[in-house]
């Protein structure tokens, strides 16, 4: 999962100017959460899928992996709104029932309509922010926040967030590697051991790491938050003029 | 001839990124030897322990082990070991017992057994006294010596070194290389990848150069360090006593014949010179 990120670096499209990628993403995802057209979802979805395997040439079977993550959640959480519970008598539109004495629990066919909404939705949502991080580097995306005056705080906040998560990771992949080398995780209560003996470990090193992580901050001058040097990001009107009718085209859709 | 430890046929790996880090590397070890490889930063000598050991899977090309075809990772890791570079990346226990006592107990050994080669291993590398300490806030020679120890305790036939020599003094220097002999005194193998030319002039029954993921040489440590455009494309220095050995001779203050290999063999050559004069 660590090569997240540095597919932005390698993307085919790491020549286009950052803040399209990113406004392209973010109108694309906007238009997405305003419509409510199969029609709409379907174009976001499609064209994201272009442009992130065909123009950026991520790998498909990769990209098909990380489409598979949040869709996992979305299949337990869907349950909740497909399957509805009631005492009274059941609504003319239901498809399947079970009934426990009283209590009846079923599917109607307005809920399995709004849970495949519910589906596309977040899955066209998802594949826009996955276009913005596969193909812009996070390095472009924190100068793009500063640009557009994002909080000091918030911005030091996330800089920091994102490299101690790779600190973290980078530290709990080579202990694992090394305790896979010395046998653990063979079996359960192995696995259970070195799993406890590796998360302990982890934070008492990850620790000890921010804290020179930190220092040599501090004896670089950082004072409270990150500066940036301030960097050119232009954006022609032509190409404020497509986004927008791009906007458009995914909501005609939902006119009919 | 030895017994063949280890064979590598044209085993090739490429990252998910699709960076090619070995290409069609070719290679047999003897058993009991201690095989030292060389290469710039970059050149694929991680890499290549890594897909020895089983951390990376090998897609292509196939490792023998005893003259037989292993293609399963954890049978491999039974059975060739790697002392990661960084001492620290391998510290996961509480303390230092229990970080020496990790692989066996892994290995499913009675108690009584995990407790002797525990014990054995710590007086060997020197870290009784540690035993309860918290291996993340010792000295940096303390746990490279934890590290080697908690590999030693498996009692494996292979043993794969990353950098050993790193962030070493002299004196540490000097007991590693003693660890390294009483290892191979033992039967055991060693591969050692490092930059230190000196060191693998001084120890190296075998030296191996990786470039750009390729093996471009392969010979004893004379061999390969007489090479001058091999050591000129894979970044490497000339062991000092070489350079010195070949200025001596060039102005011809000694007789060619007996190339030293430590500072012993070399005060002894000196001495022998200056006898005949």
């Amino acid at each position: 999962m660590i090569y997240i990120d540095k597919y932005a670096y390698f993307s085919g499209l790491k020549e286009v100017s950052p803040p399209l990628k990113i406004l392209f993403g973010g109108t694309a995802l906007i238009a997405c959460l305003c419509s409510k057209s199969f029609l709409s979802f379907a174009i976001v979805f499609l064209t994201m899928f272009y442009v992130t395997v065909f123009k950026a040439k991520i790998p498909l079977d990769y990209y098909i992996k990380l489409l598979l993550l949040p869709f996992c959640f979305l299949l337990f959480s869907v349950i909740g709104v497909i399957v509805n519970f009631t005492r009274s008598p059941l609504p003319d539109s239901c498809v399947l029932h079970w009934c426990f004495g009283n209590n009846n629990l079923f599917i109607s066919e307005k809920g399995m309509v709004l849970a495949s909404r519910l589906v596309c939705k977040s899955l066209s949502a998802v594949s826009c922010l996955y276009f913005i991080i596969l193909t812009t580097p996070f390095r472009d995306i924190i100068y793009f926040l500063h640009v557009i005056r994002y909080p000091k705080t918030l911005l030091t906040l996330t800089v920091l967030i994102y490299q101690f998560i790779f600190l973290l990771m980078e530290i709990a992949t080579v202990k694992m590697k090394s305790q896979l080398c010395r046998g653990g995780y063979r079996t359960i209560k192995g696995f259970a051991r070195s799993f406890a003996m590796l998360w302990g470990s982890v934070f008492i090193q990850s620790y000890l790491k921010s804290e020179w992580v930190y220092k040599s901050m501090l004896a670089r001058g950082y004072c409270g938050h990150f500066q940036l040097l301030p960097k050119e990001f232009r954006i022609n009107k032509k190409e404020i003029a497509l986004l927008l009718l791009f906007f458009l085209f995914v909501m005609i859709p939902n006119l009919f | 001839m030895n017994d063949i430890i280890l064979q590598v046929e044209n085993l090739s790996f490429t990252y998910p990124n699709r960076q090619c880090a070995l290409i069609d590397i070719n290679f047999q070890i003897e058993k009991g030897k201690k095989v030292f490889f060389h290469g710039a930063n970059g050149a694929g000598k991680t890499t290549l322990f890594q897909c020895l050991n089983g951390l990376l899977k090998v897609r292509q090309g196939v490792i023998r082990l005893n003259g037989q075809i292993v293609k399963n990772e954890r049978e491999r890791m039974q059975f060739i070991n790697i002392v990661f570079q960084n001492a620290e990346d391998q510290m996961i226990a509480g303390n230092v017992f229990d970080e020496v006592a990790f692989g066996p107990v892994n290995r499913g050994l009675p108690k009584e057994e995990v407790v002797k080669r525990v014990e054995q291993v710590m007086r060997q590398m020197n870290i009784e006294h540690l035993r309860n300490n918290p291996p993340h806030f010792l000295s940096y020679g303390e746990k490279k010596r934890v590290a080697i120890a908690s590999i030693l305790s498996m009692e494996q036939e292979m043993i794969l070194l990353d950098e050993p020599t790193a962030g070493l003094d002299a004196r540490q220097r000097e007991e590693l290389i003693e660890t390294m002999n009483h290892l191979v005194n033992e039967g055991r193998t060693l591969l050692i990848s490092t930059h230190d030319t000196d060191f693998s002039f001084r120890c190296a029954d075998r030296v191996f150069v990786l470039h750009q993921g390729q093996l471009v040489g392969e010979g004893s440590a004379e061999e390969i360090f007489s090479l001058a455009d091999l050591l000129e494309k894979a970044n490497l220095a000339k062991p000092v006593l070489m350079e010195v050995y070949e200025k001596l001779l060039k102005y011809s203050y000694i007789k060619p014949g007996g190339l030293p290999h430590d500072m012993k063999e070399f005060s002894e050559l000196l001495n022998n010179n200056q006898h005949e004069q």
